[in-house]
């Protein structure tokens, strides 16, 4: 049986097209993987120019790192074969996912701090967050947001800001506390445990 | 005009109406303390708000291996701490804020079962309960001289046994002794 060279052509054709299409695909996923990476999420890129207001382009140092749960769960794959530290060990089980910029080279003088921070709390509780702590003070000012949607025993998203005279910095994690609070019920029992008469009264 | 007073009669309703929400929304042991600003200073300013939110989570989080603390926790509504720096600018105020809300706690029959007051700290510890037997709401108010203005409220419905729970867990002893006192108080009003 002859084939004919003209059909052969068009199945090389279409197979160089696919291959090509593959190999696109695959550079388009993994640069838009690399710039995820490098790139703040929607929340606390608006904090960030909340708070950095039109001083935000004198900002110009920034290291940007945005991992998710795949390279946790790589992670958490590798330290099962390292030997570490139980608490070490129960820190990376209870991560999901995490995001820290760190941005430096402009100034916010100290006096301006306040109404920046009320307005960043404005905008966050819009945002569906609440602040669950706040200190102020000279040099460093800190705050800690808790994401109220979807939280949940194995759910809990926090971002804290640490902000200096030239230095801020956002941190988002993603992370599961079960594993983490069972680590601290079980230091709270030995270290603490409770007296008969006390536990009696409890009904224990 | 007409049109103005249906106007004025719809925003007094609205306002009257919000108000008995808002009301009916507060609990009897949450009190409002107010905005506070950080020292000019650039003293130390802390303030900590743990919400009903957070509070469910942790709840669930703790109830298989501390179903005691599980129990407490299942009962508080809110946390809220405020630590302000004193300085010669805010000094009066402070002190002054905490003279009011002492004495409105007092008028409206909240019971003091700390006060302390040495040279340079004045402590007071409130609590409101129900007829004796849960503690409804807990506030501190301390005024240290030199240092700092110290404002919390704890919100809930809590047994006093479990008070004194959390107290030997986490080895506070005023926790610890108010827990005591307020069961054995309950126990007496059984009697």
């Amino acid at each position: 049986m002859k084939t004919q060279p003209g059909h052969n052509t068009r199945i090389g054709g279409g197979a160089l097209l696919i291959v090509l299409s593959l190999a696109l695909a695959l550079g388009l996923g993994l640069a838009l993987a690399v710039a995820s990476v490098l790139q703040q999420s929607r929340d606390t890129r608006a904090l960030r120019d909340c708070l950095l207001g039109k001083q935000k382009l004198a900002w110009r140092d920034r290291i940007v790192v945005n991992t998710g749960p795949v390279t946790f769960g790589a992670v958490r794959l590798v330290s099962s074969f390292i030997e570490l530290p139980q608490e070490a060990r129960v820190g990376v089980a209870s991560l999901r996912g995490a995001e820290v910029g760190v941005f430096r080279g402009g100034s916010v003088a100290p006096e301006s701090r306040p109404a920046a921070l009320a307005k960043a709390d404005e905008l966050m509780v819009k945002r569906g967050w609440t602040r669950v702590v706040g200190v102020q003070g000279r040099p460093e000012t800190v705050m800690v947001y808790v994401r109220e949607k979807g939280l949940g025993e194995n759910n809990l998203v926090c971002c804290v800001v640490v902000w200096n005279e030239n230095e801020l910095v956002i941190v988002k994690v993603k992370s599961d506390p079960e594993p983490l609070l069972r680590l601290a019920a079980e230091k709270i029992r030995t270290e603490h445990p409770l007296p008969l008469r006390v536990a009696r009264q409890a009904g224990l | 005009m007409k049109s103005y007073k249906t106007a004025l009669f719809a925003a007094v309703a609205a306002l009257a109406l919000s108000g008995a929400v808002w009301a009916q929304e507060t609990p009897p042991g949450q009190i409002e303390f107010g905005k506070f600003t950080p020292p000019s200073s650039g003293g130390e300013f802390v303030e900590i708000n743990v919400s009903k939110a957070l509070i469910n989570m942790a709840t669930k989080l703790v109830e298989k291996d501390e179903p005691e603390i599980a129990g407490l926790l299942k009962n508080l509504i809110s946390v809220r701490v405020n630590v302000v720096g004193l300085d010669s600018k805010n000094r009066s105020e402070l002190e002054q804020r905490a003279r009011k809300v002492r004495q409105d706690l007092e008028k409206k029959g909240w019971e003091k079962v700390v006060s302390v007051q040495k040279q340079k700290e004045d402590v007071s510890v409130f609590v409101k309960t129900s007829e004796g037997e849960t503690v409804q709401g807990l506030a501190i108010v301390v005024i240290e001289a030199e240092k700092q203005a110290v404002f919390v409220n704890v919100v809930g419905d809590i047994k006093p046994e479990q008070l004194a729970v959390v107290g030997e867990r986490f080895n506070i002893d005023p926790l610890k002794k108010l827990g005591a006192e307020k069961h054995a108080a309950a126990e007496q009003t059984e009697k």
